[in-house]
C-alpha cells in the first residue's frame, strides 16, 4: 500500500530559503554573503529583455579593447540603425557595488536566489560552472536561468496553498558564496521524514564513483551522526530533503535544503519508494542508493536547458508539429541560401 | 567490476589495436559491433502506438518489468537502447528464425535454441535504437543539421485509424530528414482481428504513397507478445543499407561530461587523471594516443585580458556502455580516461569543449561575424495567450543570446548589424569552423526560443598559449 503523495505548503518553501535557514546553521554550510534586491532588480530580473547593467556591458567592452591587436574597421558596423540604440542602459548602482565588495573579498563566488542557483545557465559562462569572478558572470547566469526565472516568477507553483498575492511579500535576496570547487561525488541528498533520515541518495546520479561502495556503511555513519547533532530538531519543517557535503569522514557541510514532496528530485529513489520507508517506523538506518556499477556516459541532462524550449518541446512530444516545423525552417534556410547564390551567379 | 561484468568481459574476443588499420574498418567490423554500436536506427511513432514496447523488445529488457528497478526506466529516459542482431551459422535454419536481437551485453556467440540445429548464433550487427523524438541531446544535434538516424521504423498501432495526425506530422519529419531507408511496423496487430489488419495495411499503403516511405516494408508486429520480431530483425540486415563512415579523418569528439573519480584523501600517487565522455564525431581514438583538449584551460592575465590554453595529455582508456575499449569509433557514448589532472574534469567542467588529434582541431573564436535569417514568428501556437505566437523582432545592438553552433551551446552578446550579418561577442572562447551552421534563441516569456538560423562567415580568432 503505497501513501498518497505529500502536499507542499507555502511555508513549507519558505523555510527552504536562504534568509531562512542560513542564519540558523550558518556554522556547518559555507561562507555566504546575502544580499537584498531591491524592486528594480527584481523587475529587472523577471523581464525578458536581455541587457545587461552599464558596469557589465562596459566590462566586456574593455575586453574586447584589450584582445585586439590591430584596430578593427568598426566604422561601418557602428549605429547603422539610430533607433537600434535604445535606452536600454540599465543600472543598480548600489546592488552593482555590493556585489564588487562581496567579489573583492571572496576573489570568487558561487551566486543564487533565495532558492535557486542558475545551474541550467553554466553553458553561459567558461568552464562549464558557475564561478564567478566578475559581474557580467553573474548577471549573465542569472537572466538566462529558467531555475532563477522560477524562483522570482512562481515560487509556490506546487504549493496547495498558494495564493495570488503572496509573490509580492517575499524579500528576494542575491545570495553570494564563496567559491569551491566541489566534487559531486561527495554529494549527498537526505531524505527527512519526522526529523528522521529515511534515505539517501548519491547526488551525482549519473556516474559511477569506484569508491563509494567500500565505505556506503561510513559514508551512511558520518552523515547521520552530522545529522543528528548539527540538523536534527533544529529546522522548521518536520519533513524536508537536505543536500550534505562530505568533504571528509570528518568534514562534513550543509549544502542546501528543499522541500519534502515531487517538485523535489528524488534521484536514485522514487518518491512512492520514499514514501513506502517512511511508513515503515522502525529505527533502521537510512536506505542508501548510489550507482554500484559502470554503465558507461549518459547523455548529459542539462542539455535540455542549453538549447531553445522549442527542441524540450519536441523531446517530450508535447509538440511534435514542432519537429517538422522547425526541420522544414531550417531547410527553407537553406534553400534560401542557394536561391540568393544562384541570382548573384546569373 | 563485479563477477558478472568480468565474465561478459572475457566473452568478448579481445580487441587490439596494434594492427588497426583505419581504411578497412566499417561499421560491421567484428572487433568493433562486439562493443560499440555503429548504426543508429530512429523509432518513429507516437508513444501510446507501442514505442517502448517495441524497444524493450528488440533490445532484450523483458516487459512487464516497469516501475521496479529505476535503472531500467532510464533506458527510456536516455532515449536510446543498444541492441546486437545474431544470426545462426547453420544454412539450414530458416527466416526470420535464425535471427536474434539481444541486449549488448551479450557474448559473440551463443548455441541456437531451433530444437537439432546445431548451429551458433553468431553477431551481426550493434544498433542503436534511438527514441524520436526523443532525449534533448539528440533533438539538439538535429537543430544545427547533424544526421543522427541511418534508418527509421515507423511504428504505427493497428488498432486505430490510419493516418493519425501524429503519423502525418512523423512523416513529414521523416522525409524532411531525407531519411530513405525506412521500415514500417504495424503493431499490436494481436488486439485487432485478421481481417481490420488487412484493411489497415491498404490505408497504410495508401497513406505511405509519394513519400519517402513509399517502398518501405510493412511488418505486422506484436511488440506486447514478442511476435514476429525475428522478421523486424530479417529486414533490418537485409534492407538497411550500411552506412558509410570515415574512420580515417583526424579524431575528433565534443566533451558532453567530464569528472573526476578520485575517493576523498586519495594520495598523489594513487590519483586517477580525469575523464571526458562525448560521442566521437569522425575518426577513430585509441589508447595511448595523444590527444588535444580545446579550448582548454580559460584564464584572464594580470591585464586582463582573456587567454587560453589547450590541454593536452593521452587516452589511458576507453569505453562504451559497459565494454572496455583499446579503440573506438564514431557510435554512442565514449568515455575516455585521460591523464589530465584532475581537477580540470571535475564537475563538467570540460563540456562544451572539444577532443582530438594533436594540432587538428578548429581555431578557437571570442567573436564571430554571421550572416543570419530571423524567423518571421516564434515556433509553435501553445503556451502562448493570444492564438498567433509572437512576432520575431530584430536584433538590437548588445542584447545577449543563446547561441547553438553545431552541438556547442554559449552566449552571445550582440555587437552591430548590418544587412544579413551581425557581429556578435561570444560570452565564453568556443571553437568553431567558418560556415558552421549556427541557431540563435531569445528569451521570450521565460524560456529561451529559437528567432533565427545563421553561419559563421568570419571571426576573431584567440590564439592559444602552449604552456602556461
Amino acid at each position: 500500500m503505497t501513501a498518497d503523495l505529500p502536499r507542499v505548503s507555502v511555508q513549507d518553501v519558505l523555510n527552504c530559503s536562504f534568509p531562512v535557514w542560513y542564519p540558523i546553521f550558518e556554522k556547518h554550510s559555507f561562507k555566504s554573503v546575502i544580499l537584498k534586491l531591491t524592486d528594480d532588480v527584481v523587475q529587472y530580473l523577471r523581464s525578458d529583455k536581455f541587457y545587461l547593467p552599464t558596469g557589465a556591458n562596459e566590462a566586456m567592452d574593455e575586453m574586447r579593447r584589450l584582445n585586439t591587436e590591430s584596430s578593427d574597421d568598426e566604422d561601418h558596423w557602428s549605429d547603422e540603425d539610430a533607433d537600434n540604440d535604445t535606452t536600454n542602459k540599465i543600472s543598480f548602482p548600489e546592488f552593482e557595488q555590493q556585489i564588487k565588495n562581496v567579489l573583492e573579498q571572496y576573489n570568487a563566488v558561487f551566486p543564487k536566489l533565495n532558492w535557486s542557483s542558475p545551474k541550467d545557465a553554466r553553458w553561459m559562462i567558461s568552464d562549464s560552472r558557475l564561478k564567478c569572478m566578475n559581474l557580467a558572470d553573474i548577471f549573465l547566469l542569472l537572466k538566462s536561468s529558467d531555475f532563477i526565472t522560477h524562483d522570482i516568477c512562481e515560487p509556490f507553483k506546487f504549493c496547495y496553498d498558494d495564493t495570488d498575492n503572496l509573490l509580492s511579500t517575499i524579500q528576494y535576496v542575491l545570495v553570494l558564496r564563496k567559491w569551491s570547487a566541489l566534487q559531486p561525488s561527495k554529494e549527498f541528498r537526505c531524505f527527512v521524514k519526522n526529523h528522521r533520515i529515511i534515505a539517501i541518495s548519491q547526488r551525482d546520479s549519473e556516474n559511477y564513483y569506484e569508491f563509494i561502495e567500500p565505505v556506503a556503511d561510513q559514508i551512511i555513519t558520518n552523515i547521520v551522526e552530522f545529522f543528528n547533532t548539527h540538523i536534527q530538531n533544529k529546522f522548521p519543517s518536520s519533513d524536508y530533503v537536505v543536500d550534505i557535503y562530505r568533504k571528509d569522514s570528518n568534514k562534513l557541510y550543509i549544502i542546501d535544503f528543499n522541500p519534502w514532496g515531487p517538485m523535489t528530485d528524488s534521484l536514485l529513489f522514487d518518491w512512492p519508494d520514499i514514501l513506502t520507508l517512511s511508513l515503515q517506523n522502525n529505527n533502521e538506518k537510512p536506505e542508501f542508493r548510489y550507482v554500484s556499477s559502470q554503465n558507461g556516459i549518459k547523455p548529459n541532462s542539462y542539455t535540455q536547458y542549453a538549447v531553445p524550449k522549442d527542441i524540450a518541446d519536441i523531446s517530450r512530444e508535447r509538440d511534435f508539429n514542432k519537429l517538422a516545423d522547425v526541420l522544414s525552417s531550417r531547410v527553407q534556410v537553406q534553400n534560401h541560401d542557394t536561391d540568393s547564390d544562384n541570382e548573384t551567379n546569373t | 567490476m563485479n563477477s558478472c561484468e568480468t565474465i561478459c568481459q572475457t566473452r568478448l574476443t579481445q580487441q587490439s589495436s596494434d594492427n588497426l588499420n583505419l581504411k578497412l574498418l566499417t561499421p560491421l567490423t567484428p572487433e568493433i559491433i562486439r562493443r560499440q554500436a555503429t548504426i543508429n536506427i530512429g523509432i518513429i511513432g507516437h508513444v501510446a502506438h507501442g514505442k517502448s514496447t517495441l524497444v524493450k523488445s528488440l533490445s532484450g529488457i523483458q516487459t512487464g518489468k516497469f516501475g521496479k528497478e529505476k535503472q531500467q526506466n532510464m533506458t527510456m529516459k536516455l532515449g536510446y537502447a543498444n541492441a546486437k542482431i545474431f544470426e545462426c551459422d547453420n544454412e539450414k535454419c530458416p527466416r526470420p528464425e535464425r535471427y536474434r536481437s539481444i541486449g549488448s551485453k551479450t557474448g559473440d556467440q551463443f548455441p541456437c535454441d531451433r530444437s537439432g540445429c546445431g548451429g551458433q548464433f553468431r553477431l551481426i550487427r550493434h544498433v542503436s535504437f534511438v527514441d524520436c523524438p526523443g532525449h534533448d541531446t539528440f533533438m539538439a544535434a538535429m537543430l544545427n543539421g547533424a544526421a543522427v538516424m541511418d534508418a527509421a521504423l515507423l511504428v504505427i498501432a493497428a488498432n486505430e485509424f490510419c493516418p493519425q495526425p501524429q503519423t502525418s506530422e512523423h512523416l513529414a519529419a521523416i522525409n524532411i530528414m531525407n531519411l530513405k531507408s525506412i521500415i514500417v511496423l504495424q503493431n499490436k496487430v494481436d488486439l485487432v482481428g485478421q481481417i481490420k489488419a488487412e484493411k489497415q495495411y491498404k490505408q497504410i499503403l495508401d497513406f505511405i504513397q509519394d513519400t519517402n516511405a513509399e517502398n518501405a516494408p510493412i511488418i505486422p508486429i506484436s511488440a506486447q507478445l514478442n511476435c514476429n520480431i525475428d522478421t523486424v530483425c530479417d529486414y533490418i540486415v537485409r534492407k538497411i543499407p550500411i552506412p558509410i563512415r570515415d574512420f580515417t579523418s583526424k579524431s575528433r569528439m565534443t566533451i558532453i561530461r567530464s569528472f573526476d573519480i578520485n575517493k576523498p584523501g586519495a594520495n598523489v600517487d594513487d590519483l586517477k587523471g580525469g575523464i571526458a565522455g562525448g560521442s566521437i564525431s569522425k575518426g577513430v581514438l585509441k589508447i595511448n594516443q595523444e590527444i588535444e583538449i580545446r579550448p582548454g584551460l580559460i584564464f584572464t592575465n594580470d591585464k586582463g585580458q582573456v587567454q587560453c590554453c589547450p590541454i593536452k595529455s593521452k587516452i589511458t582508456s576507453l569505453y562504451a556502455e559497459q565494454n572496455q575499449l583499446t579503440f573506438a569509433v564514431p557510435g554512442g557514448l565514449i568515455g575516455v580516461g585521460t591523464k589530465i589532472d584532475p581537477t580540470l574534469c571535475r564537475a563538467d567542467r570540460l563540456v562544451g569543449q572539444i577532443l582530438g588529434e594533436i594540432d587538428t582541431l578548429p581555431k578557437i573564436y571570442t567573436e564571430i561575424t554571421i550572416k543570419y535569417f530571423l524567423l518571421r514568428r516564434a515556433f509553435g501556437v501553445h503556451c502562448y495567450s493570444s492564438n498567433e505566437p509572437p512576432k520575431i523582432s530584430k536584433l538590437y545592438k548588445t542584447e545577449v543570446l543563446l547561441i547553438n553552433i553545431g552541438s556547442l551551446s554559449t552566449g552571445g552578446r550582440v555587437l552591430g548589424i548590418k544587412d544579413d550579418l551581425a557581429k556578435i561577442q561570444l560570452t565564453k572562447p568556443v571553437c568553431a569552423e567558418i560556415n558552421e551552421k549556427l541557431a540563435l534563441s531569445r528569451r521570450i516569456n521565460g524560456h529561451y526560443r529559437l528567432i533565427a538560423w545563421g553561419e559563421i562567415q568570419e571571426g576573431k580568432e584567440l590564439e592559444p598559449r602552449m604552456n602556461m
